[in-house]
């Protein structure tokens, strides 16, 4: 006789072909039939088929997160003996892995484009081979953010990936930090057209290049979004979170600069510069609908100006702390414009409604480029062939006027180091690694 | 079970698994595309969460790329290997929130009260039976996953599991007597 295991197998396995009742099959086996009918019943009851499916946007989401995983883990068991002499190629990125790397490409790019997600969180930094992936993907989630107010959000999540960005590789033993970068704008534009070369374009890439790249695609992300916000100069929250944002963007390049030396300290004094002068221009466009937070937020900016002086002074960095009380100074005049050319914009806000006129002393020098760019820039980016392609038409508009926020004329104009602020950064950040698409 | 539908489909993915155990991250990618919907709605059934099931998901593909050099294709079919690792996913994932509750009963006690022989004949709610499905503990309830949701044959689950085929249909009559059980306790 059959255990009551197989027959309830076999009950199961007819009823469910058709084969037999339910009754049927009790009628079988009228010796276990009271053991057998409620197990059946439970069984046959678990028809259900979960009708769930993942989303397409998150299998290609997961999948470009899985393939990024794989190339990381396979990268880091490779090891690369940096030379001191820069433009040295390595030829390890040939074959399959440049295959993964040109796929991997594409897959991060769709899956950008079918989710808008924040996938600008990815752990490259820039040299790194899918870095160029990851600013694509920043850019097609500027294609695929249509409100004004959540451009300017995405610009201020990004400008904090940049920082964090500048940050990890600060706190690299330079050895360390120091990479093989594989041109990875070429192998996105390349996966996007469906060209695959074998040929070998790695160069050596310093730990100081590597921050530029990343500092520079700060300031473009800080300057867009100042500059977004001031299409929605009636929006009183955003534009204080702009600038409670800038608060803490100049905090923790304070962090940042503490860490590097060398050549390193002349970019995040640049950024400071521009981090500086994008606190003014967002106060001052925060001034125009809430004066009070304007200079309360301004004050505050003072105060962390004067207690970066003073601790910088109590560990002997009198450079850093003399910096540090210039900042306050500017930040104190500035701090005595504001009523005035809040009234000036007012005045001018009165005559032509949402008019942001440039307020006196302070300038945006890419009003138009940057109005227009913002549609018509992100166009041209979708073939991302092009990747950059608007930011790199910005950045030789910008000339040498980069950072595009200048600061208020005033008699403390010098910054840290002798650094002007405006400084074009010595690296070209319209190519590599696609730094210019920030 | 789909996988093993076509001789053509299986050995594609044999080839595929031999390439990912060489190294090769775009077959494993390729796996992953043959593979995803149905780890996913393993987890979900598991989970009932959009968000965690994704999260999981992604997690499970990670650990078989990290531990796919260990899979021996003879002993289970693939599928069979992912949603092993799944189940065990899952249950890092109830011990990892250890004050949560590993199945909510309440839906089931508001549901009104009938006979349990009626219950049983009625048709199931999803989220009932998905419920107490997921009381059973162990290989109980990886069987009965396996077998009625995942359609897995009981040499495939014998193989994931490392069991014979015996142990696993004892393993299924102790399960079904569990679960059933389970929905009565659930209706007292």
């Amino acid at each position: 006789m059959k255990r009551v295991e197989e027959i309830l197998i076999h009950c199961i396995d007819d009823i469910k072909a058709g084969r037999a009742t339910l009754a049927e099959c009790l009628e079988r086996y009228p010796d276990v039939r009271a053991e057998l009918e409620p197990l059946l019943r439970v069984a046959l009851a678990i028809k259900e088929k979960p009708d769930v499916k993942p989303s397409d946007a998150f299998k290609i989401r997961a999948r470009a997160r899985l393939i990024e995983h794989i190339y990381a883990s396979q990268s880091q068991k490779k090891t690369i003996v940096p030379s001191s002499q820069p433009g040295i190629r390595y030829s390890w990125f040939t074959g399959w892995t440049r295959a993964v790397a040109i796929t991997v490409a594409v897959v991060l790019v769709v899956a950008a484009a079918g989710t808008g997600t924040a996938y600008a969180s990815r752990p490259s930094l820039p040299g790194d081979t899918l870095y160029s992936v990851k600013l694509g993907t920043e850019q097609l989630q500027r294609i695929f953010t249509f409100d004004t107010a959540a451009e300017v959000e995405l610009e201020l999540k990004f400008a904090d990936i940049r920082l964090n960005e500048i940050d990890e590789l600060a706190s690299m033993p330079a050895d360390q930090a120091a990479t093989i970068n594989s041109g990875g704008s070429t192998v996105l534009a390349m996966s996007v057209i469906g060209f695959m070369s074998n040929k070998s374009e790695e160069t050596y890439i310093t730990q100081a290049e590597r921050i530029e790249q990343a500092a520079a695609g700060y300031e473009k992300n800080l300057n867009m979004a100042i500059t977004k916000s001031e299409q929605v100069s009636n929006n009183t929250e955003l534009l204080e979170k702009v600038a409670l944002a800038i608060l803490t963007h100049l905090d923790r390049l304070d962090e940042i600069e503490d860490k590097t030396f060398g050549e390193m300290v002349q970019i995040i004094a640049r950024s400071k510069a521009v981090a500086l002068n994008g606190h003014m221009n967002a106060v001052n466009n925060l001034a125009f609908v809430n004066l009070v937070r304007a200079n309360e937020i301004n004050q505050q900016a003072i105060q962390n100006r004067l207690e970066r002086a003073e601790a910088e002074a109590a560990k002997g960095k009198n450079t850093e702390a003399q910096n540090a009380l210039q900042e306050m100074e500017k930040l104190r005049q500035f701090g005595d414009e504001i009523p005035n050319s809040n009234m000036d914009k007012g005045q001018d806000s009165e005559s032509t409604n949402g008019d942001n006129g440039t307020t006196p002393g302070m300038q945006h020098e890419t009003p138009d480029s940057d109005n227009g760019q913002s549609s018509q820039g992100t166009t041209d980016d979708t073939n991302p062939s092009d990747q950059g392609q608007g930011t790199q038409n910005q950045t030789q508009q910008d000339g040498q006027e980069n950072p595009t926020i200048k600061p208020p004329t005033s008699p403390t104009e010098t910054t840290p180091n002798g650094n002007d602020g405006n400084t074009q950064p010595q690296g070209d950040n319209s190519s590599g690694s696609g730094g210019s698409s920030q | 079970m789909q996988e093993n539908k076509t001789p053509d489909l299986s050995s594609e993915i044999e080839r595929l698994v031999d390439e990912a155990k060489s190294g090769d991250g775009d077959a494993f990618g390729r796996l992953y595309d043959m593979h995803v919907d149905r780890v996913y709605r393993h987890i979900y059934y598991r989970v009932n969460s959009n968000a965690d099931a994704e999260d999981l998901t992604q997690q499970v593909f990670i650990k078989a790329w990290q531990a796919i050099g260990r899979y021996k294709q003879t002993a289970s079919p693939f599928l069979a290997w992912l949603i092993r690792i799944s189940h065990n996913t899952v249950i890092d994932f109830y011990r990892s929130r250890k004050s949560e509750t590993y199945i909510d009963f309440d839906i089931i006690a508001t549901k009104p009260e009938t006979d349990p022989e009626h219950m049983v004949e009625a048709e199931f709610n999803k989220q009932y039976m998905r419920q107490a499905i997921n009381k059973l503990k162990g290989d109980q309830q990886q069987v009965i996953l396996m077998r009625f949701i995942e359609d897995f044959s009981y040499p495939e689950i014998a193989a994931a599991l490392g069991k014979s085929e015996g142990a696993i249909r004892v393993i299924q009559h102790r399960g079904l007597a569990k679960l059933k059980t389970i929905l009565e306790k659930a209706q007292q």
